[in-house]
C-alpha cells in the first residue's frame, strides 16, 4: 500500500508563491483532509504530487516514486480532480481508453460504471450528464485500477445527499482496507465526518497536520482560527 | 506502447468530428470526380491515361488537410475539453503520451488516405473505362502514387499533432493551418518576388511527393519533396513535444 510524502514542495508563479516549503507523510489505512480556503494552494500541491505541474523546488512520491515513475499509475493511485469530459463521448467511451492504458479489461468498466450507479448511463454523451454524474464518472475513471490510493479533489461537488453519503461509505471502506485516500475540500462538515486525520494548508504553508479525533475545539473554529490569524498577519 | 496506441485510436473513434472527417476525405475522392463525369461529350472524349493520375493526385491536398484536423483534434482538442489531465494521469511520461498519439495518428490517417486512394482508384478506373480510356489500378504509377497520397496524409496528421501541442488551442490551431496553407503559402513568393520559392514550402514539397509517378518540373522531384516535408514535420514535431514537455497541464 501507498506511502505518500512530500518533501520541501515549492511552487512559484513568478512573484507568487502558491505552494511555500511544505512537507507532509500520508500512511496508509487513514483518510487524510486536505482543507484550506480558495487559493489556499491545495489543489497546486496535488498537480504537483500527480506530475502535472512542476515543482519549483522539492518531491512528491508515492512508496518513494515520482508520479510518472510509477509502473501502472492507474494500478497505484485513483484521481478525481475537476471533472473534466469531452462532451461528445459517451461514459463508456471516456473509460475505454484509459482502460486501456490501465491494462484492465472492458469488463472492468461495467464494474465501475455499476459501483458509481452509472451503468444506465453508459452509452448517454457526457454532455447531457449533471455535476453529479460527471463526479460519479471521474470516480469511476479514478476507481478502474483498483488503486491502492485514492486522491479526490472537491470529490462531494455536485452530489446530492445520497451521493455524499455513498462518497463516504466508498471513501471509508477503502481506507479499511489498508489503502490511503486523500481528500482535499473546503467543506468542513463533510470532512469532519470522512477524515482521520486533517492538514490544514492556507497561502500555500501546512498550518496544521494532526488527527480530526486531537483536535480541541472544533475542526470548524480551528479552521476559523488559522487562516483568520493569517489573513490578520499579512 | 501498443496499448497506449490503442487507447490513443479509441479516443478517436469515440470523436464524431474526427470520425465524420475521415468519411469525408475517403468520400471526396468521389465528389473530386463529379466535373468529370458531367463534363461535355467532347471534353470527355479527349481524356487520357493521363487524367487517371491526375484523379489521384487531385483529392491529396484535402485528405491530407483533412487527417491535419484530425491530428489537431486528438492534440489541442484535450486541452479545450481539459481531458489532457485524465490522459496524463494514465500516461505520466509525456513523451510517451505524445509518441502514443502519433503511433494513433499515423495508423488513423494511413487507414483513412488508403481508404480514399481505393475510392479514387475504383472510381478513376470505371469513370475512364467508361469513356474508353484504357486504365489499370494496379500498374506501378497508381500504385507508387497511392502511396505517396498516404505517406502525405501521415506527415500532414503528424503536423497537426504538433501544431496542436505546440499552441495547445484548437481554434488557434485551426485557424493557423488553414492560414498557412491558403494565404502564407500563396503571399510570400509574391511578397519577395520569387515564384520559385513556392516549391520550397510544405504545400508544394507535399504536391511533388504525390507527383511521384509523373515529374512535374515546377515541384522538387519527388524524394526531394519528402525529404523537405519531413524536416518541417520533425521540427513542428519536436517544437510541440519540447512544450508540451515544459509546461504545466491546468
Amino acid at each position: 500500500m501507498a506511502t505518500i510524502e512530500i518533501d520541501h514542495l515549492t511552487k512559484r508563479f513568478g512573484d507568487v508563491v502558491a505552494v511555500d516549503d511544505i512537507s507532509l507523510r500520508i500512511e496508509p489505512g487513514s483518510v487524510t483532509g486536505f482543507l484550506g480556503p480558495n487559493g489556499a494552494g491545495k489543489t497546486t500541491t496535488l498537480r504537483m504530487l500527480l506530475g502535472l505541474a512542476t515543482p519549483t523546488s522539492g518531491t512528491a512520491t508515492f512508496n518513494g516514486l515520482a508520479y510518472h515513475d510509477l509502473p501502472n499509475p492507474a494500478q497505484t493511485v485513483g484521481v478525481v480532480l475537476e471533472p473534466r469530459f469531452h462532451p461528445d463521448r459517451k461514459a463508456v467511451d471516456h473509460l475505454r481508453p484509459l482502460a486501456i492504458a490501465a491494462g484492465v479489461g472492458p469488463s472492468r468498466i461495467k464494474e465501475v460504471l455499476d459501483l458509481v450507479d452509472l451503468a444506465g448511463a453508459a452509452k448517454r454523451r457526457v454532455g447531457g450528464f449533471s455535476l453529479g454524474m460527471r463526479q460519479r464518472l471521474a470516480l469511476a475513471g479514478a476507481l478502474l485500477g483498483d488503486p491502492e490510493t485514492l486522491i479526490l479533489d472537491e470529490p462531494a461537488n455536485g452530489l446530492d445527499p445520497e451521493g455524499i453519503h455513498w462518497l463516504r461509505v466508498l471513501v471509508r471502506r477503502f481506507a479499511d482496507d489498508g489503502r490511503t485516500v486523500l481528500v482535499s475540500s473546503h467543506v468542513l462538515a463533510e470532512v469532519a465526518q470522512t477524515v482521520d486525520d486533517v492538514v490544514i494548508l492556507n497561502r500555500g504553508r501546512i498550518m496544521l497536520h494532526r488527527p480530526l479525533a486531537e483536535l480541541e475545539p472544533s475542526l470548524e473554529e480551528l479552521f476559523f482560527s488559522i487562516t483568520a490569524k493569517e489573513g490578520t498577519n499579512r | 506502447m501498443n496499448r497506449l496506441v490503442r487507447a490513443e485510436l479509441a479516443k478517436l473513434r469515440s470523436l464524431r468530428t474526427a470520425v465524420l472527417f475521415a468519411a469525408f476525405a475517403v468520400a471526396y475522392p468521389v465528389l473530386a470526380l463529379l466535373p468529370a463525369i458531367s463534363a461535355p461529350a467532347a471534353d470527355q472524349a479527349t481524356m487520357t491515361a493521363d487524367d487517371f493520375l491526375r484523379s489521384l493526385r487531385g483529392p491529396a491536398p484535402l485528405i491530407a488537410f483533412t487527417v491535419l484536423l484530425v491530428g489537431v483534434l486528438l492534440t489541442a482538442g484535450e486541452h479545450r475539453h481539459g481531458t489532457i489531465a485524465a490522459s496524463l494521469l494514465a500516461v505520466p511520461r509525456r513523451g510517451l503520451l505524445m509518441a502514443a498519439k502519433l503511433g494513433a495518428l499515423a495508423i488513423a490517417a494511413a487507414a483513412t488516405a488508403a481508404a480514399a486512394a481505393t475510392v479514387a482508384l475504383i472510381g478513376g478506373t470505371l469513370f475512364l473505362r467508361s469513356v474508353h480510356v484504357e486504365v489499370s489500378p494496379f500498374g506501378a504509377k497508381p500504385l507508387a502514387t497511392a502511396a505517396a497520397v498516404i505517406g502525405v496524409a501521415v506527415a500532414y496528421a503528424w503536423l497537426g499533432a504538433g501544431l496542436g501541442f505546440l499552441l495547445r488551442d484548437q481554434t488557434a490551431a485551426i485557424v493557423s493551418a488553414i492560414v498557412w496553407s491558403t494565404v502564407v503559402e500563396g503571399v510570400l513568393p509574391v511578397l519577395f518576388r520569387a515564384p520559385g520559392l513556392r516549391r520550397w514550402l510544405p504545400g508544394d514539397a507535399a504536391q511533388a511527393v504525390v507527383n511521384v509517378a509523373e515529374r512535374n518540373p515546377d515541384l522538387l522531384p519527388a524524394a526531394g519533396g519528402a525529404l523537405l516535408l519531413s524536416g518541417v514535420v520533425l521540427a513542428v514535431v519536436a517544437a510541440g513535444t519540447a512544450a508540451f514537455a515544459r509546461r504545466d497541464v491546468a
